[in-house]
């Protein structure tokens, strides 16, 4: 069912995005920014920001959302001795065919130092929907600093897929289920390696599911999505990604897929 | 100051489908794999704990908190563990509001258990501080792989 005015809140981390993505801790001298795109058109209307750690006298912290490298008009500044803040934000996403990258197109995040605070983590709750889809959320498996095969500290909401690749791997973590609904909209980002081939399933209760992503070879950052593919669920399912080797022997493929969810 | 208003009701999950203006939605928040600590992600490790004596029970609180930004009610909380726990562990998660763990929602856990999970509904008002606790454990701290947490919104006019 779809429903009007419905919106959906992200707990994210301390890098934040809709789907997970990010590069960069807030701290220091540099910003933090998770960049993706939305296979469908997104509004995002306020968020709050909290930090266990003020930023310090003279010193704050900004959370903006940035297009295409445009500053976003609003931000939420975290200054001196604030740990808690929330405002508007106002920014329509649409929906966009490239693949991005930070710092070359559409940030979707940017958490702004200035003073250069201690690095701290960010806990980020953003109010958003989807225009043509109110009730749409999105869980992430990966996010834009770590591959499949290595286990390097992400820190996304999402569905867990790290993991060593084999001819057949499962993600290392299944995630619950808690009401039902129908996942759809799945779309990867990956690289194979030069000989690799990789297919990414949903898997459910640890079958697999309709949703089945090919990953023919690429070197470069392929995108391949699935718009149409609905599985439904029910609370206490298992979901999770499994990533199996089509071509090739690499053990490693960077890949951050997304899938949608829309609860019944 | 944020307002914590909790109500005590048993439910299931089908009443979340019933409740009138009101919708269903999810949270997963994906753990950190990588270590063999209680890492669930960097930001939801729960704070060190000095441990104590074998077989004695202590608490520990998830670091990362959120400012809810709108009024909500959340009707679950399920955990799935790195593998089945082992002899002599066991422990009950709970939600924490503004610094206090909420009974309403509580999830035991011990021994052979890998996931678990409880349902309830606890309401948290906006600008409430959110996160997770370890309200009671024995033995060593688990391990876990994810946290599906359930919760209604109201849609917006």
């Amino acid at each position: 069912m779809i429903r009007s005015h419905r919106k959906n809140i992200v707990l994210a981390n301390q890098y934040f995005a809709i789907f997970g993505g990010g590069t960069d801790q807030f701290g220091g001298a540099s910003a933090g920014e998770a960049a993706f795109y939305t296979p469908k058109a997104l509004e995002i209307s306020d968020a709050t920001i909290h930090v266990p750690t003020a930023p310090g006298a003279g010193k704050s912290v900004t959370l903006r959302i940035d297009q295409g490298g445009t500053p976003g008009a609003n931000s939420i500044v975290l200054s001196d001795a604030e740990v808690s803040e929330k405002g508007a934000l106002d920014v329509s996403i649409p929906v966009t065919t490239s693949v991005l990258n930070n710092g070359s197109g559409i940030h979707f995040g940017r958490l702004i130092p200035s003073g250069s605070p201690s690095a701290v983590d960010a806990h980020i709750g953003i109010v958003y929907q989807h225009t043509d889809i109110p009730g749409l959320v999105f869980f992430a498996s990966g996010d834009s600093a770590s591959n499949f095969a290595v286990g390097a500290t992400d820190e996304f909401r999402g569905i867990d897929s790290r993991g060593t690749v084999g001819a057949t791997t499962d993600a290392l973590a299944r995630a619950v289920v808690s009401v039902p609904g129908r996942f759809k909209f799945a779309r990867c980002r990956y690289s194979t390696g030069s000989d690799n081939a990789y297919t990414a399933t949903l898997m459910i209760n640890g079958i697999a599911s309709a949703i089945v992503l090919a990953l023919p070879t690429s070197t470069g950052g392929a995108l391949v999505d699935d718009g149409t593919t609905e599985v439904a669920v029910v609370a206490g399912d298992f979901v999770s990604w499994r990533f199996h080797r089509t071509a090739g022997t690499s053990t490693t493929i960077v890949a951050y897929c997304i899938v949608g969810f829309v609860a019944d | 100051m944020p307002r914590v208003a909790q109500v005590r009701t048993t439910v299931g999950l089908g009443w979340q489908r019933s409740l009138p203006g009101f919708v269903g939605d999810m949270w997963i928040l994906r753990t950190n794999t990588a270590t063999s600590d209680m890492s669930v992600s960097a930001t939801l490790k729960f704070l060190p704990v000095t441990s104590p004596l074998p077989g004695t029970a202590y608490s520990t609180v998830a670091a990362a908190q959120w400012q809810s930004p709108r009024d909500l009610t959340l009707t679950a909380l399920w955990l799935h563990h790195a593998g089945v726990l082992g002899g002599g562990v066991s422990g009950t998660y709970q939600f924490n509001v503004n610094g206090t763990p909420s009974a309403l929602i509580s999830v035991p856990f011990a021994a052979g258990d890998q996931t678990k999970g409880a349902v309830g509904a606890l309401i948290i008002a906006e600008d409430d501080l959110l996160c997770i606790e370890l309200v009671s454990i024995v033995g060593g701290l688990p391990q876990i792989r994810s946290i599906s947490i359930a919760y209604l919104i109201a849609p917006e006019a």
